[in-house]
């Protein structure tokens, strides 16, 4: 069973005589809960380490100063936080879109690797990762959302589901097909024209 | 709807399983110190929230003044002059607004060229429906039309609330407002339509949103002689974006993947030798240069008396306090005054550059590091005009914070413990493991000074670095110093970094090329001759290297030659405390007869062991910022290690092992936010035990 930081219903915020450096309680097991989440969601879709590291600031800023406006009758502390991050993500892909670069060099990608020791074959499997990232990065936006959600945040289909507000079968499918478009995509594009 | 029948189990098709594994192991590897970095970053912004809250709650009641003032255009009497001017344009044509119903002054005479056209279409037959673009009347013309009354303003506040709720994320973010002129329909039921825009705000989202949101304001409808009329109006709408809001990171023009990487091209090179003859006299940074820096920072400030508090205007831009002050209070006031000048948005890239400085030096280096990058973005979107220097001086600052991130990470990973399998060492059998499968920092440490030669096979079998980012951090550190170089080629900070790095990676011709450029156009700063002298020496041209040095000692401050060309380290206890405490001539004697004594080739011009020595400290001053400190000091008395392995031991504390090929390492204590690598007890014993074993 899942389990959730233990947070009171509205106005959670209250503030409270604390030194300079804490954060509301809740809001810190939060960020010790999910942060990892929340970044890992958004590095599936940003380009590099370092916008991920950005947008997930923005993120985390953005939940503080609406901390108090936080209901917790109507999503989860992550739900509502990948919810913050899904706007970001659309904010950051929008300005990206406007300077024409939402493809990412396959050099320039050491912060995402699998567990293979030889360095040779990890080289490539990195390689490999960025050409599935750009692809998905070509899917509609409720596919990239949905991958994002399953492989970046790691949610399970029944969280993707109360996420969306769909059931759990119709997460199952849409994840299939969004695969299936993933798939189509990486083959059809030729790796030269990948690295841009 | 056949794929739904695979889904019992939430497993996948066989179609898909594969790259359902493939994207299900990728790992994403975190920037270690990005956790901690930001959580300190949302702490600070929650102690400053209630301030924040009542700036903001200031900053809405002023823009809600302003909104209401532009928006009361539309509903002030006609007596203001404020209204007037926007009756003045608002005016509908006589021709197609016959009195009284679509009423004009009768003193305006219409002059559109449409009119005949237009005629039949009169509004007047249709109410609700605009007229033609209306032209403008003199104030004089309108002010003569005393029964007409404008149309009125309903639920001004959800006016406000609207254009605030459309007002893009985005832009708010980016910082982005501006100014639209908006003119609007208004039937005599009150309806609005035809909103467009007359005075663009240059942004075209919001335009867009003005024109948008504007029609579902509601008016009670123009009035004249107690009858209801469509009228025109014509009012603007301020989109004035939060400044605490303000996220200077989004939509970075200096976006790390459009730094250049770095190369081997020419730009930074200089193949011919440097003529040693006719080196320029020394000097800074370009005084003008500098003081155009200053002079901008000042005129970002909305209290120019800081400075007479808290000045000079120099030791501001530096970020440092001046010495008759506390720094932790000084950095918060002339923090709070260069806050105050970007809250004003008056701020400059000078202003930026100080502020980051601060920031930096209160430990807030994510802060820093996005105010470097906004003052980069200022000067690429060319928002403001920055001398180069500034700009060389953010693109240093923010290399200098990637570095640190770098240092961080690059080399660092864990023993594993497996690695000692057979391996034993009876003494330190008691040294504690850390129960992850990776040999605890104190077992190593004790390992390597009881039992060094199986500690060595233990790295060599069992060192395994962390995956992490350091080679993109690596990357985006040099394009950083090269767009420093390129920016301000003169830039001594920039180019010795730059190169010590290429220095660190034994790559002595690009070092030498590099330092002889650096020498060139940098007024001959002595960094640029000493890196060519290490670089010679290095390559086997000792005597050129001592040219080298000599030149750059020459150039260098007493004290800092003296520093040096110090021989303490190399003496007895009791000798170093007599060397030290001579006269300038007399300490210059001694190292003579000292290096004289040393000079084991002697059919040779150079003493190769004075050579040496110079290049090992200068190594340490441009490497370890001095001479003085444990990471000299093994440094100058031994040289660099064959190898160094860099043992994570959690909670940022690093544990360097040097290796100098026979014996047990060296080993130091690095701190991932700290500058200094201390030796750990063991280190400083086993180094003062060299000391006696092999004192000259």
């Amino acid at each position: 069973m899942r389990t959730e930081p233990e947070v009171s219903r509205r106005g959670t915020a209250r503030r409270q005589a604390r030194p300079e450096d804490s954060l509301p309680s809740e809001f810190e097991a939060w960020y010790v809960e999910y942060q990892s989440a929340v970044y890992r969601y958004v590095r599936f879709r940003v380009s590099t380490r370092e916008v991920a590291e950005d947008v997930t600031s923005v993120v985390f800023m953005k939940a503080l100063r609406a901390f108090g406006r936080y209901d917790a009758d109507r999503a989860s502390p992550k739900t509502w936080l990948l919810r913050i991050a899904r706007n970001a993500v659309t904010d950051h892909l929008r300005s990206l879109k406007r300077r024409g670069s939402l493809h990412v060099s396959l050099d320039r990608i050491p912060d995402l690797v699998a567990d293979i020791p030889s360095h040779d074959e990890r080289v490539i499997k990195q390689e490999r990762i960025q050409r599935l990232l750009n692809g998905a990065r070509t899917l509609r936006k409720a596919d990239q959302e949905i991958l994002s959600l399953r492989y970046g945040a790691g949610l399970d289909n029944s969280e993707i589901a109360e996420h969306l507000g769909i059931s759990n079968n119709a997460v199952a499918v849409r994840v299939h097909r969004a695969l299936k478009r993933l798939k189509a995509s990486v083959e059809a594009e030729a790796p030269e024209s990948i690295d841009q | 709807m056949s794929d739904i029948f695979h889904f019992e189990d939430g497993k996948l098709p066989d179609d898909v399983r594969s790259l359902d594994e493939e994207l299900s192991s990728i790992r994403y590897e975190e920037r270690p110190s990005f956790v901690p970095e930001l959580r300190a970053e949302l702490a600070r912004a929650w102690a400053e929230e209630p301030a924040r809250r009542r700036a903001a709650a200031r900053r809405h009641l002023a823009a809600a003044v302003i909104v209401a003032l532009l928006l009361g255009g539309a509903s002030v009497p006609s007596a203001r002059a404020s209204f007037v001017r926007l009756i003045e344009v608002l005016t509908p044509l006589r021709a197609v607004e016959p009195a009284p119903e679509r009423a004009m002054p009768a003193a305006i005479e219409a002059v559109d060229p449409l009119e005949a056209l237009v005629a039949d279409a009169s509004p007047s037959l249709v109410p609700g429906d605009p007229p033609t673009e209306p032209i403008a009347a003199s104030v004089a013309e309108v002010e003569e039309e005393p029964s007409l009354i404008v149309p009125q303003m309903i639920e001004r506040a959800e006016a406000e609330e609207l254009l605030r709720d459309a007002y893009p994320e985005l832009l708010q973010l980016q910082g982005i407002g501006g100014t639209v002129r908006l003119r609007l329909w208004v039937d005599e039921l009150g309806r609005t339509s035809e909103a467009r825009v007359v005075g663009s705000s240059g942004v075209a989202e919001l335009d867009r949103v003005a024109v948008e949101v504007s029609p579902r304001f509601s008016f009670v409808p123009a009035l004249q002689d107690g009858r209801p009329r469509g009228t025109w109006i014509e009012f603007s709408v301020l989109f004035e974006p939060d400044p605490p809001r303000i996220d200077r990171v989004l939509d970075p023009v200096v976006d790390p993947l459009s730094m250049p990487t770095v190369d081997e091209s020419e730009w930074w090179q200089l193949s011919e030798p440097l003529d040693l003859t006719t080196l320029p006299e020394p000097q800074g940074p370009d005084a003008d240069v500098r003081a155009a820096a200053e002079r901008s920072l000042l005129a970002a400030l909305p209290d120019p008396s800081v400075v007479d508090r808290y000045g000079p205007a120099s030791a501001i831009l530096e970020g440092v306090a001046p010495e008759s002050v506390m720094p932790t209070e000084w950095r918060t006031a002339v923090g709070a005054a260069l806050e105050a000048a970007i809250e004003r948005g008056t701020e400059t890239p000078a202003v930026l550059l100080a502020l980051g400085r601060i920031r930096m030096r209160q430990g807030v280096r994510a802060d820093a590091r996005r105010l470097f990058e906004r003052g980069l973005q200022m000067t690429v979107r060319a928002e403001v005009t920055a001398s180069p220097w500034v700009v060389a001086e953010l693109h240093h600052e923010r290399g200098t914070l990637v570095r640190d991130g770098w240092r961080a990470t690059s080399g660092v990973g864990r023993v594993r413990s497996e690695a000692f399998g057979s391996a034993s060492c009876s003494v330190a059998r008691s040294a504690g493991e850390a129960g992850t499968g990776f040999a605890s920092v104190d077992r190593l440490i004790a390992w390597n000074y009881l039992c060094p030669e199986e500690t060595g096979r233990v790295f060599e079998s069992g060192f395994q670095p962390h995956e992490s980012g350091s080679a993109a951090d690596l990357t985006l550190m040099m394009a950083s110093y090269r767009a420093a170089i390129e920016s301000y080629p003169a830039h001594v900070e920039a180019n010795t970094d730059f190169l010590m790095i290429l220095a660190a990676e034994g790559r002595w011709e690009h070092v030498l090329s590099g330092a002889r450029r650096l020498t060139r156009v940098g007024g001959a700063h002595a960094n640029g001759l000493l890196l060519a002298g290490m670089a010679l020496h290095r390559l086997g041209r000792s005597s050129e290297a001592a040219e080298h040095f000599r030149a750059a000692l020459s150039r260098m401050e007493a004290a800092e030659a003296d520093e040096l060309a110090d021989i303490g380290l190399l003496l007895r206890p009791d000798d170093r405390s007599r060397y030290r405490r001579l006269p300038g001539e007399e300490r210059r004697a001694w190292e003579r007869e000292f290096w004289e004594r040393r000079d084991l080739v002697s059919d040779t011009e150079v003493n190769e062991r004075w050579v040496e020595h110079m290049t090992r400290t200068s190594y340490a001053l441009l490497a370890f910022g001095g001479t003085v400190g444990d990471a000299a000091e093994v440094w100058i008395r031994f040289g660099g290690p064959d190898t160094i392995h860099i043992v994570d031991g959690g909670s940022g504390r690093l544990t360097e092992f040097w290796d100098y090929g026979s014996g047990p390492d060296i080993t130091f204590v690095r701190w991932v936010s700290s500058e200094r690598t201390d030796l750990t007890p063991e280190g400083r014993a086993y180094v003062d035990d060299l000391g006696r074993i092999f004192s000259p």
